[in-house]
């Protein structure tokens, strides 16, 4: 690893003989974590975290003073619950109904593996029991046992990076990235296969939005999406380590959403193909992994990675739409702001603007100082043209439309 | 019709790009920033807000998008909302049930008023999420079969939130999106979809820090969903006290003063949405836009669609839950149609908008060097070829581009060549109409040409045609057509020849036109 840093092992401080304290930051990312890679592929900040196995969320609470933490509403948390319930009820009756009807199951007798009922508890021990379960129950499936279960509820899947991306040049791929499915079902009825071919397996997902057609709330859909698609790399990453030559064969790339209908608590199926999804994820993940060491390497190899300092040294790639999916966003919009990053007026300016900072071509534009690079030439010259062609336009006219700049947020970035 | 050429990909720019194109909007938004205030942007209304709309800040439980928690229901300019209504638990149906059915009576009673005016309706909400909670309301309960009143007010609903989908319509203010119509902010036009962040940056006091205004406003909910900070802290405590309760079967006293609790920490989100949406009305209102021309014709058409829709109530048609192929022909068609007009006409009536189009080279701005009669090979007549040149760079323009004058659309022509001039780009230009109402531009005249010229009026030729041709539908989509009777399979007599050709007097039973291979193989066997 360059620069003296492990990108995985970098814990809190140690007190002796005893392991040393996960910092308070520590918490493997799961699904939710590493498709959000994907949401925004060039945040170094995301990727050093996330990689890291360190929460964003818990970065902004306990190391840059958020003061709220990040969290969801409880009441919709709660609804959500309550559709899990619901699933459940009578032996898993609805959701058995719901996946019959879409093809996944046999009306009759379907066999179930509860692994929240059959190994329940948070201790290590029983999440360890969890994984022997999981891997028992997709070793029998495998090997084309009729006794396999049709249904996981709560499977416990690990992903290792490496089966995704392919050897990391530059440093280790880290731990294996705990990954839990809602569920995992028979991509269709046993009964549709002969002797022992082994039937393909398709993991899911439980929302409690509600199913409207194409008026489903696109942005939970699209991360649903990307949520199935580590949920299959994790599948294809378990099936390997149980010695299946061919895990996509087994695990071919699709999900199921278990959504709400429209009125009520009664589930509604929704199948997804995430070829899409995959591709974008192996790519991201390949990156963010090749990465790593040079994003590290930005911040110095003194300061630990659970500091105002890294955070603040770290490569960013603040956009519109961060604080849709993560706790930085306000952060990251400060610190954009201090330094006039074009972002903090959107993208498309980000896009036009570069690497020149507002304050930096308030000053060209306004002629008090030159430009000094073609690229500089060039946006002034653009700016100039617009600023001529919104003469007829303004009441004011044209010659102070960029004004003389002295807004407390333009001295604060100049 | 003419081929519309707006339905054609823009041609690649002609001519010197040196400097950045820079979007008139971003060098606005840099002003913007400048200034620390939004600036104004577009000048002419498209969507005037009616002084009889209806105003209806309100808020739904999380988790449950298609419930409303509270809600406001006001007009335009009043202080205070007439009423304010909330549910304790939107969980609990028969408390839902009973906010619907006092909504669907406020709606309806609004609907009715409309008609008897004969003026069209029209809803005002904060942002393009409050629409989305109406929509989705609106879609969830219009086919409720157990209460007849809620379905009738999701109907109504569904009225505002499909009217909301075409370009120039005059039914649903977005207050949001209109406000960010004619203002330009400094923030990102993500964050303008708050309207507390928008208002913030409309009038700020000199010298206050507009960015810690905007956090300031954006930490206070503008609706449909409620903070998880404020229902973690504040509402759902309340809501396990209730819930509790109603389970405990405890007096009518104490559920009244729980429910009374909850729409106690309700009310003041729906007022605070009350009156920021109240400030930016009279920011609009204050600001005296003047409509665009074609606003006129758009509130007609609200109108006749307003009429058009209580008709079908009351004839007892229902609005369908998917289109099928004819509707949805006829739907897409309006949108297509209502967005050519809407950029067209911001194109040629609005300052911002003109300025724009020329600067991307949509439009063509230039002067008139000359003219003088050109004869045209296989043609008899001659045609008038006007010479204009134009400073304008990244024009979009190619040969046999049909171009109209903006001041008087019955001079038309074509582009008939372009070439360099230095700087300067020349434009051949054959006059295809007009020659004689409006006259040959004279040398020195400054004309702006544009692609196409808004037409309101277009709807209803397109809608006609459409009506006409499929009449009688293609019977690729007819699904009354029977379908095609079996025809019986051919009889081979023996001693007939392996092609299947009959042999001496047998004959084939009949001909199929069943191209199944099986089908052919059992023939020839």
């Amino acid at each position: 690893m360059t620069h003296g840093r492990s990108p995985v092992n970098d814990r809190g401080p140690s007190t002796g003989d005893e392991p040393p304290s996960p910092a308070p930051t520590t918490k493997s990312p799961g699904a939710r974590g590493l498709f959000q890679l994907a949401l925004n592929p060039d945040c170094g900040a995301l990727q050093a975290y996330r990689l890291t196995h360190r929460d964003p969320a818990l970065v902004a609470e306990h190391v840059l003073g958020a003061g709220v933490p990040d969290e969801g509403s409880e009441i919709a948390l709660a609804i959500g619950l309550q559709f899990e319930a619901v699933l459940k009820k009578d032996d898993f009756a609805a959701l058995v109904a719901a996946l019959v009807e879409h093809g996944r199951l046999a009306a009759g007798a379907v066999h179930i593996l509860d692994i929240d009922a059959a190994a329940p508890g948070t201790d290590a021990a029983a999440l360890a029991a969890k994984v022997r379960l999981t891997e028992d129950a997709l070793a029998r499936h495998a090997a084309g046992d009729p006794s396999a279960p049709d249904l996981i509820w709560h499977p416990r899947l690990s992903l290792d990076l490496r089966d995704v991306v392919g050897p990391v040049l530059g440093g280790p791929a880290g731990p294996p990235i705990t990954i839990e499915p809602d569920l995992i079902v028979t991509d269709r009825p046993r009964s549709a296969v002969r002797g022992r071919t082994p039937v393909p397996l398709r993991p899911g997902e439980v929302k409690a939005i509600r199913d409207r057609g194409a008026w489903t709330a696109a942005e939970a859909l699209r991360h649903a999406r990307l949520q199935g698609a580590v949920e299959v790399l994790a599948l294809r990453s378990t099936l390997r380590r149980l010695g299946v030559a061919v895990p996509a064969t087994l695990a071919p790339g699709g999900a199921d959403l278990v959504l709400r209908r429209r009125i009520g608590m009664r589930p509604s199926v929704r199948s997804c193909r995430l070829d899409a999804e995959l591709d974008t994820l192996t790519r991201v993940l390949g990156a963010a992994l090749a990465d790593l060491p040079s994003v590290l390497a930005a911040v110095p190899a003194d300061t630990a990675l659970d500091t105002p300092a890294a955070f603040a040294a770290l490569p960013k790639n603040y956009t519109e739409h961060c604080r849709d999916h993560c706790a930085l966003a306000a952060h990251c919009e400060r610190l954009a702001r201090t330094h006039g990053d074009a972002a903090v007026l959107g993208d498309e300016m980000a896009a036009l603007l570069g690497t020149t900072p507002l304050p930096r071509l308030l000053t060209l534009v306004t002629g008090r100082e030159r430009a000094a690079t073609a690229e500089e030439h060039r946006l002034v010259a653009g700016f100039r043209v617009a600023q001529a062609r919104l003469a007829p336009v303004l009441d004011e006219g044209a010659a102070r439309l960029f004004g003389d700049a002295s807004t407390p947020e333009v001295r604060r970035a100049s | 019709m003419r081929a519309d050429a707006t339905a054609l990909t823009p041609p690649t720019p002609v001519g010197p790009v040196p400097e950045a194109r820079v979007d008139l909007l971003l060098a606005l938004r840099l002003a913007a920033y400048a200034k620390g205030r939004a600036v104004p942007a577009f000048t002419n209304a498209r969507l005037p807000v009616l002084p009889h709309a209806l105003v209806v800040p309100a808020i739904a439980l999380a988790g449950e998008d298609a419930t409303i928690h509270a809600v406001a229901l006001s007009g335009v300019g009043r202080a205070e909302p007439r009423r304010i209504l909330a549910v304790a638990d939107p969980r609990q149906r028969e408390a839902m049930d009973e906010m619907f059915g006092m909504l669907d009576s406020y709606l309806e009673r609004y609907l009715v008023a409309c008609e008897e005016v004969d003026r069209s309706p029209q809803l005002v909400v904060t942002s393009p999420g409050a629409l989305r909670h109406l929509r989705n309301i609106a879609e969830d309960l219009r086919f409720l079969e157990r209460d007849a009143h809620i379905a009738r007010f999701a109907t109504n609903l569904s009225y505002f939130t499909d009217r909301a989908q075409v370009p120039g319509q005059q039914a649903v203010v977005v207050l949001t999106e209109v406000l960010s119509t004619h203002w330009v902010t400094p923030l990102q036009p993500y964050q303008e979809a708050h309207l507390g962040a928008l208002l913030a940056t409309l009038d700020p006091a000199p010298d206050q820090d507009v960015t810690e205004l905007v956090r300031a406003a954006e930490a206070l909910t503008m609706g449909p969903r409620t903070a998880p900070a404020f229902d973690n802290t504040v509402l759902a405590p309340r809501l396990r006290r209730y819930t509790e309760a109603r389970r405990r079967g405890a007096p009518r006293e104490r559920l009244d003063a729980l429910r009374a609790e909850i729409a106690a920490v309700l009310t003041p989100i729906v007022l605070r949405m009350h009156r920021a949406m109240q400030y930016g009305l009279r920011k609009l209102g204050e600001a005296a836009l003047s409509p665009l021309p074609e606003v006129a014709a758009w509130q007609e058409a609200e109108r006749e669609a307003f009429h058009g829709f209580r008709d079908a109530r009351r004839a007892g048609i229902r609005m369908p839950r998917r289109d099928r192929a004819k509707g949805g022909a006829f739907r897409l068609v309006e949108r297509e149609e209502g967005q050519s007009t809407l950029e067209a006409s911001v194109q040629c009536h609005d300052a911002l908008g003109r300025a724009r189009a020329e600067a991307a080279g949509d439009v063509l701005a230039c002067e008139v060097e000359g003219s003088h009669p050109e004869r045209l090979p296989g043609r008899r007549r001659r045609v008038i070829a006007v010479d204009v040149v134009t400073d304008q760079t990244g024009l979009r323009l190619r040969q046999r581009d049909e171009l109209t004058w903006v001041e008087d659309p019955r001079l038309e022509a074509v582009v008939a060549d372009i070439r360099e001039a230095g700087h300067r780009l020349r434009v051949t230009l054959h006059l295809t109409g007009g020659m004689q109402c409006v006259g040959v531009p004279p040398v020195g005249a400054q004309l702006t040409l544009v692609r196409r010229v808004p037409d309101p009026e277009r709807i209803r030729r397109v809608r006609g045609a459409m009506a006409r041709k499929l009449a009688v539908l293609p019977w690729t989509h007819d699904h009354t057509l029977p379908p095609p009777a079996p025809r019986p399979r051919p009889v081979v007599p023996p001693g007939a020849s392996p092609g299947g050709q009959a042999v001496g007097h047998a004959v084939l039973a009949a001909e199929t036109d069943d191209h199944d291979p099986l089908t052919l193989l059992e023939v020839l066997r």
